[in-house]
């Protein structure tokens, strides 16, 4: 029991430092939730740009005289 | 006729406004970033890798465009450029570029003295590709953290010049524009303002997030 967590660990050990930069990053950044949330809110502004004739209800720099500061 | 946002002071919709004003902050963010970027790093890899005359020359150059604010250096080249969003860009882009060049000036000085770039000019590697093969992706994870906190500084500053108009051009929206148009509304309708001042905020903060994580996640010295 205690031999094989010891050879886990030491494989472990072993392993890491073969794993590449980049790789390592991204298993860092990912745990970090902060950074998660940030990036999800950019992906989705991105599509929103992307998508926005798409999306946008209405034509941007229309203007109309009877619904002028109306709300909703 | 539903306006989930309500509409403006010329009877625009004010959701489809804040929607295509994501194009004009996130592509100023994205661009002007870019430009610093393709700008700043060569000159500051020149730089720390060169040393002496030429080092001592751009250092000087850097220090004297850092001592003016950031905001207002990006206010004055726009308004010499001309108001339009693309000038914006570009003003914030030139703006960005020192930090960017003492930034790369610095990381590349630590790295040059280490011992695999002995071992590569030992093997006979030449100046240009001991720089972009063995220095550039030492230094890459500084550059991607101060890339992703200037861009939200850099949207911050396109809103700003656009707030003054001299980036984006009405009729076209921009977040900083419609603070702008806004203003004179503040008490009657205020939902003018709540909308894209919310989806700057957003934004910015979201890149500074991203930008604080990447910080924490690139730090050699940090083991979490």
């Amino acid at each position: 029991m205690a031999e094989t967590a010891m050879t886990a660990a030491s494989a472990s050990r072993s392993l890491a430092p073969l794993e590449r930069p980049l790789q390592r990053a991204l298993r860092r950044v990912v745990k970090r939730k902060g950074a998660m949330i940030g990036l999800g809110l950019i992906i989705a502004f991105i599509l929103l740009a992307i998508g926005a004739p798409l999306l946008a209800p209405y034509d941007p720099i229309a203007t109309s005289w009877t619904m002028v500061r109306k709300p909703r | 006729m539903t306006h989930w946002f309500g509409t403006d002071d010329l009877g625009r919709d004010v959701l489809s406004r804040v929607i295509f004003g994501a194009r004009a902050s996130l592509a100023a963010g994205a661009i002007s970033v870019g430009i610093a970027l393709s700008v700043g790093v060569p000159i500051g890899m020149l730089s720390g890798y060169r040393g002496g005359f030429v080092d001592a020359l751009i250092s000087r150059i850097t220090d004297a465009m850092l001592a003016c604010p950031f905001l207002i250096l990006a206010i004055a080249l726009a308004a010499f450029l001309g108001p339009s969003l693309g000038n914006a860009m570009i003003a914030i882009g030139i703006s960005a570029t020192p930090i960017f060049v003492r930034l790369t000036r610095g990381e590349v000085m630590n790295v040059r003295s280490e011992d695999y770039i002995d071992a590569a000019r030992s093997v006979g590697d030449s100046n240009l590709r001991i720089a972009l093969v063995h220095i550039l992706p030492n230094i890459m994870p500084a550059l991607l953290v101060q890339a992703t906190l200037s861009v939200a500084a850099a949207i911050i500053a396109e809103a700003s010049l656009s707030f003054l108009g001299l980036g984006q051009q009405p009729p076209f929206p921009s977040w900083g524009s419609m603070l702008n148009a806004a203003q004179r509304f503040l008490t009657s309708a205020s939902w003018m303002a709540i909308w894209p001042g919310l989806a700057i905020f957003l934004v910015v903060l979201s890149f500074n997030l991203l930008g604080d994580g990447l910080r924490d996640a690139l730090d050699p010295q940090n083991d979490k």
